[in-house]
């Protein structure tokens, strides 16, 4: 359930507990005070305080849900609750009677002595006290406090608890009573206590709304200023006057109860002497013969009698009205009344009293007189010798005596000069018998229904419990009195003295109406001086706020004018000194202002100069940008671009058309998907060279003889290569792949290769044959030749060996420059093949005279190289070195290591060397060195160019170092892996 | 010399080669017989069992070479008989040699004097492998 509904609810069932209670004390409806039994009753305080606390919770559960515009009240209830119960504290302390609340509790339950109306319980002090600390601690602070209402509630819950328990369980230290005035708390005060405690604890439990209302100083103040000092004022004026009230009262019963005792003396004393006279007259020795004789039993002496009796009845007291003489039986046999004899009086408290001793006994059986109208007083009558009861004499008076003695009358008639009345006015007394007959009034006043019954408070309290008791009641005319009562228990007779609360009260009326008139005085003096200084206050700090309010709205000029002579005059001229400094600093500003302006006018147009420059660049950019797209479009070859992810960013339409995709297709997708090189040899992927050209950032190409598989499964011959875009801090930010369909190419190397080989093979048929004849003539087959016929068949047959190896020469330079020659690298004892080479070259270096050193790591055995290859490079290299060193010059061969362990091959000559000018054309194709022209005429211009070619395509590398008629260095290096093994159709020659 | 006469069959178009070998082969004691196309050829080994065949590989009549030396060695009876490629074309030597040629000579490249003794040692059974 919502803690915050809980605590509304109890609040609310507290309050109106609170106000049914008190509503019960005010019109003296007992079931609503539960004025009985008395553990159901709340005292007149109690409900007081429960309502304020009821309040108290109200507003404060409010303010936690967020509804704080009644928070301003808060600390009015809570003072009072404070000093409500704080009163009761000091007057159960102290022990004095407060009197608050006495004007509401009624007579009755005074004098049954059972309710306590003005009396509240210790619990409940102790309670109010608690919780109005928390409508203080709340009003200081809305949420800092939450662990103390935790601990406050818990208190109050066990407070109540502990009454509770003591009121169930009969302990008496439990049940929290101040020895004085305060007492147990009952079930149903403990039971309020202990959910007042609940709701204060589930207070501390609520996430309270952060408060948002807005409440002005001037109203705090007066709240405050008249909760603190207003209610303070109006508490003590009430405190005063119903305190005063209560001691009046005291006082005026106690004078009451004084007088009443005084009274009854003289009653005492009256009674008294009718006792003695009607005692000493019953010593007669006439009455005490005759009635011997009467009751021997002789009846006519009783006449005897009855005539001493009338002699004497005038004479004996002016208030005697009558005298009987009952027998021993309790008969009357005399009386001055004739009507009197022979009525019994067995029965009758004048014969049962009478009998035993002389006493004022109640007048019974006397129809005569009215009740309350006559004193019986009966004696016995003694035998003088046997000290046997013979009788008893009765007197029956009169009360007009005692009445005067009662009234004071008697005083003044004996000559006093004044009485109780003189003061008094309305005091009066009365004497009642056992039948609550009236039998002496006293009061100088007229008295209505003087001889009614009289059956008030006190004379029920005397007959019944013989309580005498002080106090207010309302008696037997229906008027409010203030009376005492004195008992006599003996005779069942009650005396009151009593005095009309309207004449007792009016002095006291008078103080308390004067008080009452000063605190108004002081409550209205406080509410005006804290309305005024509230706005003397409040007036200049609004009068700041205004000019705050002025200067924001850009008055700089507004002045606070405050004279007050305090702090606020300093704040406010602080103030003015700050909007002064305001005014100048925004003075300041607006120049700054203007400045930056021109500033900002003049970057402006800067920056639309530069914005202006750079939409020049950019229409130049996508000028160049359209040409280059332009280009890309219309290249004859497919070009496809991606980024470093391999994601297609560019496909032409070349690329479009060659690979059946389309760019929509192939934009955003990895290039995998639309390029799909496969090996024409194994139909396995080829397309790492892509991925490689991302990874190293070169330039690589595909394998040769590769397919390209269209989208419709169909594949094409292409060629290409993959290169590497490359960022400004040469990163690599993608690739472009060039590709483009050789299907022609293949065709037209197919037949070029064909008219090569059939080139080769119709040159070299002719060539061939001459050679062999010519060699079986030099061999001598056709007969002897003559010198000089072997000298003309060796020219022929030289020039035909040369043009031979041209032709090998061309067919090599041919393949190679196709690349379909076959690299197939065996495990190759590179001294030895180079042996066998120099062996070719033997016949021509022993004929130049040329010393020729070799220099071969024994270790370089099992090289994987292409025998054939090598040989040709050795072929082309050694025999230069022969053929451009002059006679006797000197040839040096080494093969060993390089570097990285590179095999190194160094052929040194000293030769004719190479001009510095024609050094970079070595390699070139068809190129002759001038000065090797001059020297050597025969030679093709091909060999190194071959060389060349076969050790880019192979691995290795060759450069060389010369100097002009010095010679020359060749350096070949080969990886020590060897040779790259190639694929193709041809092997060279 | 020799008990028998050895017998080499020289399949070759161009009959000018064919004179060249045999003045080359002529004293040797060598039968030396020429076919022109590679069918012939064929025709000519069943009949006269060579004990070395000179194979040119450029052959008219749509039968090269290389399909008379797969035919050859397809063959029990013949795939014994050694067969030397003798040809101006070159580059083929691997072709050859996976045939099952003993030898792939360029013309051009061969003297005289080392075809005469390649052939002369391939007689001297058995023909060394090269």
């Amino acid at each position: 359930m919502n803690k915050l509904l809980t605590i509304k609810i109890i609040s609310f069932v507290v309050m109106a507990i609170g106000v049914i209670s008190a509503t019960g004390w005010i019109f003296h409806i007992p079931i609503l005070s539960t004025a009985y039994p008395t553990w159901m009753q709340i005292s007149f305080p109690g409900a007081i305080s429960f309502i304020v606390t009821g309040i108290i919770i109200h507003l404060v559960s409010l303010s936690f849900g967020g509804h704080n515009k009644y928070f301003v009240f808060l600390p009015f209830v809570s003072t009072f609750l404070f000093l409500f119960t704080s009163v009761f504290l000091a007057a159960s302390l102290i022990g004095f009677r407060t009197g608050i609340g006495d004007d509401f509790i009624s007579s009755l339950t005074i004098s049954n002595g059972l309710a306590q109306g003005g009396v509240t319980s210790a619990v409940t002090i102790i309670a109010g006290l608690a919780l109005s600390a928390i409508g203080f601690l709340f009003t200081l602070n809305f949420l800092k406090f939450k662990k103390i209402y935790s601990v406050l509630g818990i208190v109050i819950l066990g407070i109540g608890t502990t009454g509770l328990l003591g009121n169930i369980i009969k302990l008496p230290f439990l049940r929290l009573t101040l020895p004085g005035m305060a007492t147990q708390a009952s079930i149903p005060t403990s039971l309020l206590i202990i959910s007042m405690g609940f709701a204060i604890y589930l207070l501390s439990k609520i996430e309270a709304v952060e408060p948002t209302s807005f409440t002005t100083i001037k109203s705090r103040l007066i709240v405050s200023v008249v909760s603190i000092s207003f209610l303070s004022t109006v508490f003590l004026g009430v405190v005063n006057i119903t305190s005063a009230g209560n001691i009046i009262k005291q006082e005026i019963s106690n004078k009451i109860r004084l007088f009443s005792e005084a009274k009854e003396g003289e009653i005492f004393v009256y009674l008294y002497s009718l006792e003695n006279r009607i005692s000493d007259f019953s010593t007669s020795a006439i009455i005490k013969d005759n009635l011997k004789k009467v009751n021997a039993g002789s009846p006519q002496f009783s006449v005897l009698i009855s005539q001493h009796l009338t002699e004497n009845d005038k004479t004996l007291d002016p208030n005697l009205i009558s005298m009987f003489v009952l027998d021993k039986k309790g008969i009357t046999v005399a009386s001055t009344k004739e009507s009197y004899l022979g009525s019994d009086h067995t029965q009758d408290e004048d014969f049962t009293i009478g009998s035993k001793g002389t006493s004022v006994v109640n007048a019974e059986n006397e129809p005569d007189y009215a009740p309350g109208t006559i004193i019986e007083v009966a004696t016995p009558i003694f035998d003088d010798k046997t000290k046997e009861v013979l009788g008893v004499l009765v007197g029956v008076f009169n009360t007009e005596k005692l009445g005067q003695i009662m009234s004071g009358n008697f005083q003044l008639q004996m000559g006093a000069l004044s009485s109780q009345n003189s003061s008094i006015q309305t005091l009066r007394l009365v004497l009642v018998d056992k039948n609550k007959n009236a039998i002496g009034y006293g009061n100088s006043l007229p008295s209505k229904n003087a001889n009614a019954e009289i059956d008030t408070i006190p004379v029920d309290e005397c007959l019944a419990h013989g309580k005498e008791i002080s106090g207010e009641y309302v008696n037997h005319f229906g008027v409010k009195v203030i009376g005492s009562s004195m008992c006599i228990p003996d005779r069942g007779w009650t005396l009151v003295a009593e005095v009309d609360s309207k004449e007792a009260y009016s002095p006291l009326v008078t103080v308390q109406y004067g008080l009452g008139a000063i605190t108004v005085f002081i409550a209205i003096f406080i509410v005006l001086n804290a309305i005024v200084n509230a706005n003397k206050i409040s007036d200049p700090i609004k009068e700041l706020q205004e000019g705050a309010d002025k200067i924001s709205k850009g008055d700089f000029d507004h002045k606070v004018e405050i004279k007050t002579g305090d702090e606020i005059e300093q704040l406010a001229n602080s103030f003015n000194r700050m909007a002064t400094s305001l005014k100048f600093s925004r003075e300041e500003l607006k120049t700054y202002a203007t400045g930056l302006e021109h500033k900002v006018f003049a970057r402006t147009k800067e920056l639309n100069d530069k914005i202006l420059d750079l939409e020049k660049t950019k229409t130049s950019l996508s000028l160049a940008k359209a040409e280059d797209e332009a280009i890309l479009t219309s290249i004859g070859d497919a070009v496809m671009a991606c980024d470093k992810d391999g994601r297609v960013i560019l496909f032409n339409k070349v690329a479009e058309e060659l690979t059946g995709y389309s760019v929509a297709e192939a934009i955003g997708h990895h290039f995998s998907k639309c390029l799909r090189f496969i090996k024409e040899s194994d139909g396995t992927l080829s397309i790492n060279f892509i991925n490689e050209a991302i990874e190293t950032g070169k330039k690589t190409e595909m394998a040769n003889h590769c397919l390209l598989v269209r989208k419709d499964q169909t594949t094409v011959p292409i060629s290409d290569s993959a290169s590497p875009v490359l960022g400004k801090i040469d990163n690599v930010i993608g690739c472009v792949v060039v590709f483009r369909d050789v299907t022609k190419e293949r065709q037209i190397d197919k037949v070029k290769t064909e008219f090569v080989s059939l080139a080769s093979h119709q040159l070299r048929t002719p060539l061939s044959t001459i050679n062999w004849y010519v060699e079986m003539l030099l061999a001598g087959d056709a007969g002897n030749v003559t010198d000089d016929q072997k000298k003309y068949l060796l020219e022929a047959y030289g020039a035909s060996k040369r043009m031979v190896e041209l032709v090998n020469a061309l067919l090599n330079v041919s393949r190679l420059e196709l690349g379909s020659f076959i690299i197939e690298p065996v495990p190759t004892d590179i001294p030895e093949l180079a042996k066998t080479y120099l062996k070719d070259l033997e016949k021509e270096r022993s004929k130049k005279n040329i010393t020729l050193n070799t220099n071969f790591a024994p270790e370089i055995k099992h090289l994987s190289v292409d025998p054939k290859l090598l040989g040709i490079i050795f072929q082309n290299v050694f025999s230069n070195a022969i053929k451009y060193t002059p006679e006797n010059g000197k040839v040096d061969i080494s093969i060993g290591h390089g570097e990285n362990e590179d095999v190194l091959i160094t052929v040194s000559d000293t030769g004719y060397g190479i001009p510095d000018s024609q050094k970079e054309r070595v390699f070139e194709k068809l190129f002759r060195a001038d000065n090797a022209r001059f020297h050597e005429v025969e030679g093709t211009g091909l060999g190194l160019y071959i060389v060349k070619l076969i050790l880019d395509q192979a691995g290795g590398k060759i450069r060389f170092d010369s100097e002009e008629n010095k010679g020359t260095t060749f350096y070949i290096s080969l990886p020590k892996s060897g040779m790259a093994k190639k694929e193709g159709t041809k092997s060279l020659t | 010399m020799n008990e028998k006469i050895k017998k080499i069959l020289i399949i070759e178009e161009d009959t000018t080669f064919f004179k060249a070998y045999q003045e080359m082969f002529k004293n040797k004691g060598i039968n030396i017989m020429n076919a022109v196309t590679g069918r012939e050829g064929l025709t000519m080994v069943k009949t006269e069992n060579p004990d070395l065949i000179l194979l040119d590989v450029m052959l008219p009549g749509g039968m090269n070479g290389f399909d008379v030396l797969e035919d050859l060695k397809r063959t029990e009876a013949t795939k014994n008989i050694p067969v030397i490629i003798l040809t101006n074309l070159d580059s083929e030597t691997n072709v050859a040699k996976s045939i099952g040629a003993k030898d792939y000579l360029v013309k051009a490249n061969t003297t005289k004097d080392d075809l005469v003794k390649i052939v002369m040692d391939c007689l001297e059974a058995p023909c060394p492998e090269p």
